[in-house]
């Protein structure tokens, strides 16, 4: 069938449309065996589309032509029944969410061996000991990890260890990984992706790695293919596509993903506030309230959650969520907050907030003290104000926009009238980006991009001082999210704003922030002007972290 | 809108609703009019459906039945959406507080006594009535709406929406008031229309064994009642009761079926 | 589990007590003097006073409600005023009709729905799927009293297969008397058969869209090994709590179908006992019922324990 010996997989012409709307539109490229193909794209591109084009395991209703080519078979004329049979054993897959691709009522050991007893004739005693041996392969040695383990007694990163296993229990030539780290922690990620390169170099695998992650492509892939909008608009091998892309949309991409460090003027002024010292830079605070008055000064903050009971009668547990963190952020200042998922950054924004009771320590913002939600002031919450992370979640769906914006009004000690409130609400749409007329649309007209920017309206029409960026641009694709940084930095500048940026991703704070602590645990572990924390990291969590991070390095 | 489940349904409803609305000002017959010599007739001209073993038109009876049937089904919904809605959106705002637990642990226990045990330990008080069947239903109605209530509120409250009007500094009444409620109208509507359907065929289950409305009030779970003994002599009699109930609670089921689909934005985006 | 289990029967400990409270309340205290309620407008002062006597009334309430509890406790229901003989004997060769009738009714349901169930969510959108689901909607709406009455004139009056009515003692054997149970049972089951069948299919169709379920397909089960595989035990969380609560209705729909067969059941006690202002009798029927829809409670609560490993660990 194929002239090419060396090519695995061919996909030739692939057009795919779902209940009639198009999907695909004429998808093309090869993968050549033992090779590793990047499918690069931003939401909405078709990458993970093609993934189930290629399984042939497509949602209903979707009409596909052209043809898929896999070492001799031809996938888009093949049996449903001749499918199943390659599909685990010849082709492996790994999906993005970790979290729910296991049955959470089965064991490791039976989800692992059911793909081995489906596609070898083997007895369970043979099929349980391949199962032992890949999970060890994965990194799952079965001493801590025994096969009758639950998914949920796992971590996010030990249960993409097991979906792996799954994939490659029975030695596949082909494995895709649809965004196979997107879901999980920098450090995690660092590990599951040396884990696929090490098997495909070790079992000559041909991997598709589909991602939107530039870093992430540019440290594994021979080749990469650049999709938008259903169409493949660049292949190629990987160097030359980087160094010189030929697509307008391919180097758009390149360009927003390459976040580079804005120079900003220093803002602190503070002797105390100097990198890595900061053990009594409280104590100072009140003396020399006269030179240096911190926006936001927060010191020895301990938050904790109530356990459930261990037993029936025992007193209930407690976890400490934040413990004893101290930091000031001063006007004007973009300060960082970074760590992996469970170090305790969302606990810190919603006790910031007020949302949540405080165990100890003081808030104080402008020096006015804020403890729990109820006594917050209003004259505090006009000062702080918030973006959250998902563009979808954060707004009422059966409000209008105008409403949507105008809802931190509330806090103010008056009622504005109708005139006022359209006022401000026009004002800070249109400083945002967006179309005074866009107040009468319901949210789910915008794109999430524009979302964002309504909840940066939002955040700023009670004129605060402060706002905090609790992972407020990590939904967003690369493109979007550049666009959006960039109106982070001229609203900081028009209005002499204050940031508290709290992101997971290591590249966006030291692009947009002038100092950065990192968090483990619930506590700072280091802090420091963002250059210098970055260029030479002290703490042995940091430079994990820092090391961990995929850079976009092609040299 | 899945029209092929919401005309029909509608349909089936407005048939009924409007004959019960007529039977306030018009019935063919008089339904106290007793006419022995009459009796037990099958269809005819006169008597569209027959009469029944006190030669009473069996038409006239279903029109003023479907108004007990209706009304005490929608009054029981009202009731268990008054107190169930209010006592759910509490509970989620107070999430895992005493007033919760207490909330939510009153419910088990109503969940305990099923409507007719509710409706038996009122009737054995107080006596067989229609109010007695209205506020057994309604009682039974109460934790259905306050446990859907509650789990839609909780999930909706830790949607980022609720945080921000935290932050504009909304208390937790004003917020379930304001953004709450109006995210659960969908979900209520479609429940309301599966305990009204619900609420007819409890009615009538009621009135069959005694423990509904009264005579003279026409029901039709009495009518069936009637018509158990004389069932080899003129099945008509329970056909036409049996079937009223039927229609009513099918017509019931498509128009929720359909509102459901219509309403659910997950599934109307997906169209 | 060990602590799970305990925390569950805790619970159902409490809602015993706290709903024998309100039983007692409602049926005793509501009504003034049992003694005089049960006698009549038309009672003489002395034969009230004899009766209050007898009945122990001349104690507190608060007396009478705990003699009351530890009686059934033990097994002692007390007397039957009309009949002057315990209660427990009475309700005891009841109860041996009414339990296993609703347990054949929800054997039959779940019989019935589990397959159709199954079936319609495999066949989504093809005709098998709305010929079921046309079926389903139509048995929701058919009140299970109608219904009966209908089998009784096909099966009964017309074709004679089955007796219309009356109950053959478990002495005459097993399956003549499940013969004489099969028409109540099947009018109670069918329409509970068709809200679980519903139930079944939406649950599964639900699960059928989970990232897990793609995995599975992934590793190369076909459309049909991953639904029976992987769907149907995810499925069967909600679908146990709709077993449960219908056997509630079950235990309520069984007194309404006893009256239609003539079943010497629980529910023509209970009926024959308010008719008789008989509250003793009435009172200790309802605690049976409620007593027998908490033990259901509890063993669904076991189940899903079953069912779902992340319950056995105490994480949800």
């Amino acid at each position: 069938m194929s002239d090419n010996t060396e090519s695995l997989l061919r996909l030739e012409g692939v057009n795919l449309a779902i209940h009639g709307k198009p999907i695909l539109n004429d998808v093309s490229f090869e993968l050549k065996a033992g090779q590793t193909l990047g499918i690069i794209g931003e939401s909405g591109s078709g990458k993970s589309m093609t993934a189930l084009a290629i399984m042939q395991l497509l949602p209903r209703g979707s009409t596909v032509s052209g043809s898929i080519h896999f070492a001799g078979h031809a996938l888009h004329e093949l049996a449903e029944s001749a499918l199943c049979e390659l599909r685990g054993s010849d082709i492996g897959m790994v999906f993005q969410e970790p979290m729910t691709a296991l049955n959470p009522v089965k064991t490791i050991g039976d989800q692992v061996s059911e793909s081995v007893r489906l596609h070898r004739r083997v007895s369970r005693r043979e099929a349980d000991l391949i199962t032992l041996k890949t999970l060890e392969r994965v990194g799952l040695p079965n001493e801590q990890f025994p096969l009758s383990r639950y998914p949920h007694e796992l971590s996010g990163g030990q249960r993409q260890r097991v979906v792996i296993a799954i994939a490659v229990a029975c030695k596949p030539r082909l494995l895709i990984a649809d965004e196979p780290t997107t879901a999980l922690d920098v450090t995690t990620q660092a590990g599951i992706l040396a884990l696929l390169k090490e098997l495909q170099a070790q079992e000559q695998l041909g991997l598709i790695l589909i991602t939107h992650d530039l870093a992430v492509v540019s440290s594994m892939a021979d080749d990469i293919v650049v999709m938008n909008k259903g169409g493949v608009v660049e292949q190629g091998e990987l160097l030359q596509v980087f160094k010189a892309p030929a697509d307008d949309y391919t180097r758009m991409l390149f360009a927003a993903s390459a976040l580079t460090q804005v120079k900003r003027k220093p803002i602190i002024r503070d002797a105390n506030a100097n990198a890595n010292a900061n053990a009594n830079a409280n104590a100072n605070i009140n003396t020399q309230a006269d030179i240096v008055h911190p926006l936001l000064s927060v010191s020895d903050l301990v938050c904790e959650y109530v356990l459930p009971r261990k037993r029936l009668f025992s007193s209930p547990g407690s976890f400490r969520a934040i413990d004893k963190v101290s930091f000031e952020v001063h006007a004007g200042e973009s300060m960082g907050l970074v760590g992996e998922s469970g170090c305790g950054k969302s606990t810190l924004t919603r006790a910031l907030l007020g949302l949540m009771s405080l165990h100890s320590g003081t808030i104080t913002l402008a020096g006015e003290s804020v403890t729990a939600m109820r006594q917050v002031s209003s004259s505090a919450r006009q000062l702080m104000q918030v973006v959250f992370q998902d563009p979808y979640g954060s707004f009422n769906p059966r409000h209008k926009v105008g409403r949507l914006v105008s809802e931190p009004l509330h806090v103010l000690d008056y009622k504005p009238g109708r005139a006022e409130v359209l006022r401000r609400v026009t004002d800070v749409l249109s400083s945002v980006g967006m179309r005074p007329d866009d107040c009468d649309k319901y949210i789910h007209e915008f794109s999430g991009g524009q979302r964002q920017r309504i909840a940066i309206a939002r955040s700023l029409i009670v004129g605060p001082k402060i706002v905090i960026l609790d992972e407020a641009v990590s939904a967003l694709d690369v493109s979007v999210r550049a666009q959006v940084l960039e109106l982070l930095d001229t609203l900081a500048e028009e209005q002499g704003l204050a940031y508290l940026f709290i992101s997971h991703d290591l590249s966006v704070v030291q692009r947009v922030t002038d100092r950065v602590m990192v968090m483990r645990d619930g506590q700072i572990v280091e802090r420091g002007y963002t250059a210098d924390v970055f260029a030479d990291p002290q703490h042995a969590y940091t430079q994990a972290l820092i090391s961990a991070a995929p850079v976009l390095n092609l040299d | 809108m899945n029209w092929r489940s919401v005309v029909p349904g509608a349909f089936l409803l407005v048939v009924v609703i409007v004959g019960a609305l007529c039977s306030f000002i018009w019935t063919p017959f008089d339904v106290a009019g007793l006419d022995i010599r009459n009796k037990m007739q099958t269809s005819s001209a006169i008597h569209w459906l027959g009469t029944d073993h006190l030669g009473r038109d069996i038409l006239s009876m279903l029109m003023v039945g479907a108004r007990t049937s209706l009304a005490v089904a929608l009054v029981a919904v009202f009731i268990g959406m008054g107190v169930g809605v209010p006592l759910g959106l509490f509970a989620a705002a107070r999430r895992n507080s005493w007033v919760d637990e207490l909330i939510m642990r009153g419910n088990d226990l109503v969940f305990a006594f099923p409507a007719l045990l509710i409706a038996i330990m009122i009737t054995a008080v107080f006596g067989p009535s229609a109010i007695n069947a209205i506020i057994a239903i309604g009682i039974f109605n109460i934790p259905v709406f306050a446990r859907l209530t509650r789990g839609a509120a909780m999930s909706l409250w830790t949607r980022e929406f609720i945080m921000a009007a935290r932050v504009a500094g909304k208390g937790e009444l004003r917020i379930s008031y304001e953004h709450v409620l109006p995210n659960l109208t969908n979900l209520l509507i479609v429940q309301g229309t599966i305990q009204f359907s619900l609420g007819i065929l409890a009615e009538a289950g009621l009135s069959y064994i005694g423990l509904g409305a009264q005579p003279p009030i026409p029901s039709w779970g009495r009518m069936l009642a009637e018509s158990q003994t004389l069932i080899t002599l003129a099945p008509h009699l329970a056909l036409y009761p049996g079937l009223a109930i039927v229609f009513t609670v099918l017509g019931l089921n498509l128009l929720g079926d359909g509102l459901r689909d219509w309403l659910d934005p997950r599934l109307r985006r997906e169209r | 589990m060990f602590r799970y289990i305990i925390r569950r029967l805790g619970s159902l400990l409490a809602t015993l007590v706290v709903a024998s409270l309100i039983v007692f309340i409602v049926i005793e205290v509501v009504p003034g003097d049992p003694a005089s309620f049960m006698l009549g407008l038309n009672a003489q002062p002395d034969t009230i006073a004899a009766l209050r006597a007898e009945l122990g009334l001349d104690v507190s309430k608060v007396q009478r409600y705990l003699s009351w509890v530890f009686g059934m406790v033990q097994g002692d229901f007390g007397q039957s005023y009309t009949y002057r003989t315990p209660v427990a004997d009475m309700v005891g060769d009841r109860l041996w009709i009414s339990l296993p009738l609703a347990l054949y009714a929800l054997a039959l349901s779940t019989l019935i729905a589990f397959p159709a169930g199954i079936w319609a969510a495999s066949r989504r959108g093809r005709f098998a799927d709305s010929a079921v689901m046309g079926f389903t909607q139509l048995g929701i709406a058919v009140p299970n009293f109608w219904f009966a009455l209908i089998l009784v004139l096909v099966f009964a009056v017309n074709l004679g297969w089955f007796s219309a009515g009356g109950f053959v003692s478990w002495d005459a054997g097993f399956f003549a008397s499940m013969k004489s149970l099969t028409l109540p049972a099947v009018a109670l089951a069918l329409p509970q058969a068709a809200i679980l069948t519903r139930v079944m299919r939406s649950s599964l169709l639900d699960v059928m869209g989970e990232d897990y379920m793609r995995t599975a397909r992934a590793k190369g089960l076909s459309e049909r090994q991953a639904l029976l595989r992987h769907a149907l035990r995810n499925a069967l969380i909600p679908v146990l709590t709709i077993i449960g609560l219908q056997f509630s209705f079950l235990i309520a729909g069984a007194i309404i179908i006893e009256n239609v067969f003539f079943l010497p059941g629980l529910g023509r006690l209970i009926f024959q006992s308010i008719a008789q202002r008989d509250l003793i009798v009435v009172e200790s029927v309802i605690m049976l019922l409620v007593f027998a829809v908490v033990i259901v409670t509890f063993l669904v609560d076991i189940a899903y324990a079953w069912v779902d490993p992340r319950l056995r660990h105490g994480v949800r």
